[in-house]
């Protein structure tokens, strides 16, 4: 297996679903795309945002005049069926199902027509980033997938490369879709970028709390949060339990 | 209809209503399809149209060059093309690679060649006909093959055009005339630096086609190459001097600018030269800021 990664980056007003990351940049999106075939494909994502992130994506994906999709000046005449799966605190599973995609030009189309049925998709949406991961069996077109996409972009898009190797891991950081306020989230990422999650701590509660500049309870009650949070979704999880129960 | 006043670039009803004379074994009329995707010929192409390989057939991978007069004149002979044939040439991906072809036939010195608008999925858009049926015509002979140096610059050349100021287009992707990018992924095409030729300006290949890969109007295309300051002297590459012979179409045969010469050894041998001078970073220029 192999794959091939890169990122769309959107300049705001070139893309409304983009533009509802741009707006709430607290706000992650990942998903998992099968495409079946050059003609239609579907798309499982996990949005974690703010209610009314949530709400105007919903009101985007279920707006059938809304396209979504498209790289180009060409906008997707597919037809389209969304159904939400999951609709919690701070986030949203949208199912999304794409017939007639063929005219249409968005990666999943132009990856059908270059790269072998069976193509797998990862995306991590988050801010004005949009990021791909494409897992393939054979990479013997990729590099016409390459320049068409880097070609066609409309204007306000742009592309940056990643990587093109031997498909390694699958899904190892689903965690990081999971919602946390953004307090929390801050709080979280001061403690780990400062190393007070090493053994031994790197930094104490009051250095982080100052830097931070909140007092030390309000820190740690976010901290105590943020992990119980983590630590619950985490085992919800578990594939065991997602089989089992 | 194609919004050009010229009879170089055929709309497909032109070729549609000329059908029968490209299935014919006469060799006055002749299709050729140049793929970026070889085998898209084989799930279907235009009736009478000969497949060519771009990498098989129109390239030199011994020479890294492209192919020998010999070489070319024997392979037109053998697909029943002589010099008199009005030959078309389309493509998948916008004509990218039929543009080569075109360029390719243009500076051998083949009189009457055309290009299809649209290529072969402007084709598809129609509704025409398909068909799987591979044409086998009677060999010809084809001389008289004679290289025209007035569309094609080497490298020495090119140094010399930077010191007189000629324009320099690069029709590769933003990124890699940024520099950003040195090998493209799946690509055989990589360099030890990355950047551009100092000077030129990056107007990627796709910028003058429409979404159904059609030519954009004549004005409308004039007005990119105006906002990017090009003049009339202008020299074109990419990557290894295929899809710069689309813009080098497009700008000589399209626009009628004087004098427009195709980069063959490209970023591929300009970026691996020693001391050869280059530039990076800079933002894609198709505004001409």
């Amino acid at each position: 297996m192999r794959e091939f990664t890169f990122t769309i980056e959107y300049e705001r007003g070139t893309d409304p679903i983009m533009d509802a990351f741009i707006d709430d940049p607290d706000a992650v999106a990942r998903s998992l795309d099968g495409f079946v075939t050059e003609e239609r494909f579907w798309r499982i994502e996990r949005i974690a945002g703010s209610p009314a992130t949530l709400d105007r994506i919903e009101d985007i994906r279920f707006d059938d005049d809304t396209c979504g999709e498209s790289l180009t000046e060409r906008d997707c005449e597919a037809t389209r069926y969304h159904d939400v799966l999951e609709r919690g605190e701070g986030r949203l599973v949208i199912y999304t199902y794409l017939d007639g995609i063929s005219a249409c030009e968005s990666v999943h189309t132009l990856s059908g027509k270059h790269l072998p049925p069976g193509l797998v998709f990862e995306t991590l949406r988050s801010e004005n980033r949009h990021s791909w991961r494409v897992l393939m069996r054979s990479d013997a077109k990729v590099g016409v997938l390459y320049d068409e996409l880097a070609a066609r972009l409309r204007e306000g898009l742009s592309f940056r490369m990643g990587h093109l190797r031997d498909a390694d891991g699958w899904q190892r950081d689903s965690l990081a879709s999971v919602s946390v306020a953004a307090e929390q989230r801050a709080a979280l990422q001061a403690a780990v970028e400062d190393g007070y999650y090493e053994t031994p701590r790197e930094t104490t509660l009051d250095e982080l709390a100052d830097e931070l500049d909140v007092p030390r309870s309000t820190l740690s009650y976010r901290l105590r949060q943020a992990e119980s949070q983590l630590a619950r979704r985490y085992v919800a999880d578990d594939e065991r339990d997602r089989w089992l129960r | 209809m194609t919004d050009h006043a010229t009879d170089v670039l055929v709309p497909p009803e032109w070729v549609a209503a000329r059908l029968d004379e490209f299935v014919a074994d006469d060799p006055a009329a002749r299709l050729l399809e140049v793929d970026l995707d070889p085998s898209s010929y084989e799930t279907g192409h235009i009736p009478g149209a000969t497949k060519l390989d771009w990498k098989e057939d129109l390239q030199d991978s011994t020479a890294f060059d492209i192919p020998s007069v010999a070489d070319f004149e024997a392979l037109l002979g053998e697909i029943g093309i002589t010099p008199e044939s009005t030959v078309v040439v389309y493509g998948d991906m916008m004509n990218w690679f039929a543009g080569y072809g075109y360029w390719l036939l243009s500076y051998y010195g083949h009189a009457d060649v055309r290009l299809l608008d649209g290529g072969r999925d402007g084709w598809l858009a129609e509704g025409y006909e398909l068909t799987d049926e591979v044409p086998e015509f009677s060999p010809r002979s084809y001389t008289g093959a004679s290289p025209n140096e007035s569309i094609r610059v080497d490298r020495a050349e090119v140094e010399t055009a930077m010191e007189r100021g000629t324009s320099l287009v690069d029709v590769r992707t933003p990124e890699e005339y940024r520099g950003e990018v040195l090998a493209p992924p799946g690509w055989n095409e990589g360099v030890q630096r990355g950047g551009h030729i100092p000077g030129a300006v990056n107007v990627p290949w796709s910028q003058v086609v429409d979404a159904d890969g059609r030519f954009k109007s004549e004005e409308t295309i004039r007005e990119i190459y105006r906002e990017a300051g090009i003049d009339e002297e202008v020299v074109v590459y990419c990557r290894i001097g295929e899809r710069s012979a689309l813009t080098w179409f497009v700008l000589h045969e399209l626009l009628g600018y004087e004098s427009v010469r195709n980069y063959y050894g490209s970023w591929v041998e300009w970026g691996n030269t020693v001391g050869a001078p280059i530039e990076r970073g800079r933002r894609a220029g198709i505004r001409g800021e």
